[in-house]
């Protein structure tokens, strides 16, 4: 089970990047009653009876992973979300993409660390292929948002050292302007 | 921290690179590999991400490609990185925290000696399958 809020956002999202999604949305709302992840893609998506078994531990999508047959992301996550008043909601439809949303409770004594948010962010976007993804952060009536291809743009590569430092600089200065929840 | 906007980036960008251009920051041959599976993430493979972003980056080195990829099934051992530089063997390292990451790009990147203590090596190919 992951540690913060920031490794399950990105072991979530990796899944849409593993699904071959072109445009990725990612939002994550923290109002100081809950703290909110909405991540929707238009990857390959799944069928209605694939989508009855993503909550089965015992169940991964076959030829994900080569010798592995659990799958334990999202249980785990729905577990840990419920388990602070929060909650898990997916939506799914092949071939058009998925919408998953995931909130816990902000003050539960079982709602993980948020972690960190920029770093989650900057590896993210290191990630190779060729997809769009944008990140919004509203925090205490702040807000930003930026995408992989603008930050590419401004650090010069998002691949070598050398931009990933501008880009981690410039996402750690965005994270520290927003007002706590 | 002020907000830094996207031209602000740029310039210290455009800065950065005028100070590269005097050394030479022809091509990028060295790949650090950062696995960043389920497991990394869980041992804490983010942090190592950005501590060999930042030393590679203090160093000013303009040779080098960071990249990550998926379990390598080196799960006991997270988190986990390999380095492939040219005339020497591509290693994987194991239990590669923030300190070790830094290690790592001072010995083999900038010294180009392998860092005794962490090497995994890569997982060794099924002599019957030949897999």
């Amino acid at each position: 089970m992951h540690a913060t809020i920031s490794d399950v956002i990105c072991d979530t999202v990796q899944n849409s990047i593993e699904a071959g999604a072109r445009n990725i949305e990612l939002a994550l709302t923290e109002d100081g009653r809950m703290i909110r992840v909405e991540i929707k893609d238009d990857g390959k998506g799944m069928d209605e009876a694939t989508l009855a078994r993503v909550w089965d531990p015992f169940y991964t999508e076959p030829g994900k992973h080569a010798a592995r047959r659990v799958g334990l992301g999202l249980p785990l996550l729905r577990q840990i979300a419920e388990s602070t008043g929060g909650g898990v909601s997916l939506k799914s439809e092949k071939g058009r993409g998925t919408d998953l949303a995931y909130s816990f409770a902000a003050d539960n004594v079982d709602t993980p660390p948020m972690g960190d948010i920029a770093g989650t962010v900057l590896t993210l976007f290191n990630y190779e292929g060729a997809f769009e993804l944008v990140f919004r952060h509203a925090r205490g009536g702040g807000e930003y948002e930026i995408s992989r291809s603008e930050l590419a743009d401004a650090a010069g590569s998002l691949q070598d050292a050398q931009g990933l430092a501008l880009a981690s600089q410039f996402l750690r200065a965005q994270e520290e302007s927003l007002p706590a929840a | 921290m002020a907000k830094l906007t996207l031209d602000d980036l740029r310039k210290m960008r455009d800065k950065t690179q005028q100070a590269m251009s005097m050394r030479d920051s022809s091509k990028k041959d060295i790949q650090v590999i950062v696995g960043m599976g389920t497991c990394g993430i869980a041992a804490g493979a983010k942090d190592t991400f950005g501590a060999i972003v930042d030393a590679i980056a203090e160093k000013g080195l303009t040779n080098v490609l960071v990249r990550q990829t998926g379990c390598m099934g080196l799960c006991h051992s997270e988190p986990t990185v390999e380095v492939v530089a040219p005339d020497m063997p591509a290693v994987i390292y194991g239990n590669v925290d923030a300190a070790v990451a830094r290690e790592i790009v001072d010995t083999h990147i900038v010294g180009r000696k392998l860092l005794d203590g962490h090497i995994c090596d890569r997982p060794s190919i099924d002599i019957i399958t030949n897999k």
